[in-house]
């Protein structure tokens, strides 16, 4: 796979910290990351940040990484319509389900990755 | 009916082994000095090649100077085809259109990978970048590393949206083990039950170690040439009675969409080339790098709806007893993983009526193959009849 552009500016803003959605111009389409629009057909503007749990699985790193554990990948419907690949980062007392609303959450380390909606933020 | 495309003349294997026997090029080189012999046909008189190498593999595995390996000489088509798992029956189009058109006579079709064996498991060979965002790289830092992470999570989406459990996946593992008794050469041919299946290392919820194909190393290749010559060669003659394409991009993973499936895509195109319908298949031969794939594969084929995949093969009806006997020889999971080549050459076996005890009714066998994250099919119709019945 090649980086043009398109994905070269979404990493970008990914390194500044900011999950941005492409539109297509004029009819406002969301764009998916896969897809590939010439300069002069899209807009970015900032994703609202929720999503859904479209699927996700659990594996194991190997000892051999340095470490190892349990982690989870996370395959994420954005409220716009584009999937991003992440994972969830939750606590002891919450459960991955496919269908579970999610906020985007960059970490302190600059990773994007999705943390569970609280009830209040559930609309 | 339309006539054939093509006859497959010739089916060769190398050794097989989890051990090292010898690089993918040497054993490229045997299956198909293999099959020019099983053929009948003069080593001569070959004026095709195709070689088809594990994308995994690195460039120049399978290189264009296997002719010279052969002894080929004069070559009228030589090429590389790649497009992960669809890219045996490419090779078995590009070889039947060549023909048709008369720009090639007699081509030898190979598929040959060495990715096991010394200190390489089956996990390492096979960790590859897997795209499904669109964003080069972006996976990897999420841990995907793999084909088995994506296909777990088509996995665990497939049980969710039809209220499935693991079992769902457990029924195939345990078809495939059924096959495979009555396979002398299968890896796995011993039983295997629910609870083993259960008991077995999850690698990626939902998908466990007997989900997922049985790496060898090995080499499997074909000859094909025109349809009237086929009945005076040494082997009854499998004819190749259409083959289609579709392939739909990732862009199809990267965002909600109604679109169909490539798998839905490629069955539609081949059912219409052929002029037939799910009810006349008589046997299936589907490449199933993962349990999931042989689910998807009968639902986008048309066999069952959508969710039903899994109850119609715990009913039996795709294992020995079955009405649409699927993967005959233990498939990718239980006989060995040489990618297209497994289905394929399980189904020449089939059509020429020399499969034992494992021999159903092959009047009209569907093969496909698929990759990447699903996004490339191919599928085929083989017959040991020139005119369909």
């Amino acid at each position: 796979m090649i980086a043009n552009n398109f994905t070269t500016q979404f990493l970008e803003f990914i390194a500044a910290r900011k999950l941005m959605i492409a539109r297509s111009a004029p009819e406002g389409r969301a764009l998916s990351y896969a897809e590939r629009p010439r300069e002069n057909e899209y807009r970015w503007e900032p994703a609202c940040g929720r999503a859904v749990l479209h699927s996700f699985t659990w594996t194991n790193r190997p000892a051999e990484s340095g470490k190892p554990g349990r982690y989870n990948i996370a395959w994420v419907e954005l409220e716009e319509g584009p999937r991003l690949i992440s994972t969830v980062e939750t606590d002891e007392t919450q459960v991955v389900r496919i269908g579970m609303p999610l906020n985007s959450h960059f970490r302190e380390d600059g990773k994007l990755v999705f943390v569970p909606a609280q009830p209040q933020e559930i609309t | 009916m339309p006539r054939p495309l093509s006859t497959i003349v010739g089916l060769g294997h190398s050794k097989r082994s989890r051990e090292p026997i010898g690089s993918a090029r040497t054993l490229a080189a045997d299956a198909v000095r293999a099959a020019i012999a099983d053929s009948g046909i003069q080593t001569q008189d070959i004026d095709g090649l195709l070689l088809n190498q594990s994308s995994l593999a690195p460039v120049g595995t399978l290189p264009l100077q296997l002719m010279d390996d052969i002894g080929l000489k004069d070559l009228n088509l030589l090429s590389l085809v790649e497009s992960k798992g669809a890219s045996v029956l490419q090779m078995l189009q590009t070889a039947s259109f060549a023909i048709a058109q008369g720009a090639a006579s007699a081509v030898a079709c190979v598929f040959a990978d060495a990715p096991v064996g010394g200190s390489t498991t089956g996990a390492a060979a096979f960790n590859n970048e897997a795209p499904m965002t669109g964003i080069e790289g972006w996976e990897k830092q999420y841990g995907v590393q793999g084909p088995v992470m994506s296909y777990a999570l088509a996995a665990q989406r497939y049980l969710h949206d039809y209220n499935l459990d693991t079992c769902a996946l457990g029924h195939y593992a345990i078809a495939c083990r059924e096959w495979a008794r009555l396979n002398p050469v299968a890896s796995f041919p011993d039983p295997l039950t629910l609870q083993s299946y259960l008991e077995s290392r999850v690698i990626a919820e939902p998908l466990r170690l007997l989900d997922c194909a049985y790496p060898v190393n090995g080499g499997i290749a074909i000859i094909v040439t025109r349809p009237e010559l086929g009945p005076d060669l040494r082997q009854p003659p499998v004819f190749v009675h259409g083959i289609a394409q579709a392939h739909v991009t990732v862009e199809r993973l990267a965002a909600k969409t109604a679109s169909i499936s490539a798998g839905q895509l490629a069955a539609a195109r081949l059912y219409e080339q052929v002029g037939i319908a799910p009810g006349n298949v008589s046997q299936c031969q589907f490449y199933d790098a993962f349990s999931i794939c042989a689910l998807l594969a009968l639902e986008d084929h048309g066999f069952c709806r959508r969710g039903e995949a899994s109850e119609m093969i715990a009913s039996g009806a795709t294992g020995p007893q079955g009405h649409l006997p699927l993967n005959t020889g233990g498939g990718h999971l239980a006989d060995a993983y040489l990618q297209g080549m497994t289905p394929l050459a399980e189904a020449i076996t089939q059509a020429r009526g020399v499969a034992g005890a494992r021999q159903r009714n092959a009047d009209a066998v569907l093969v496909n193959g698929s990759g990447g994250r699903l996004e490339f099919h191919a599928a085929a119709l083989l017959s040991p009849h020139m005119v369909l019945r």
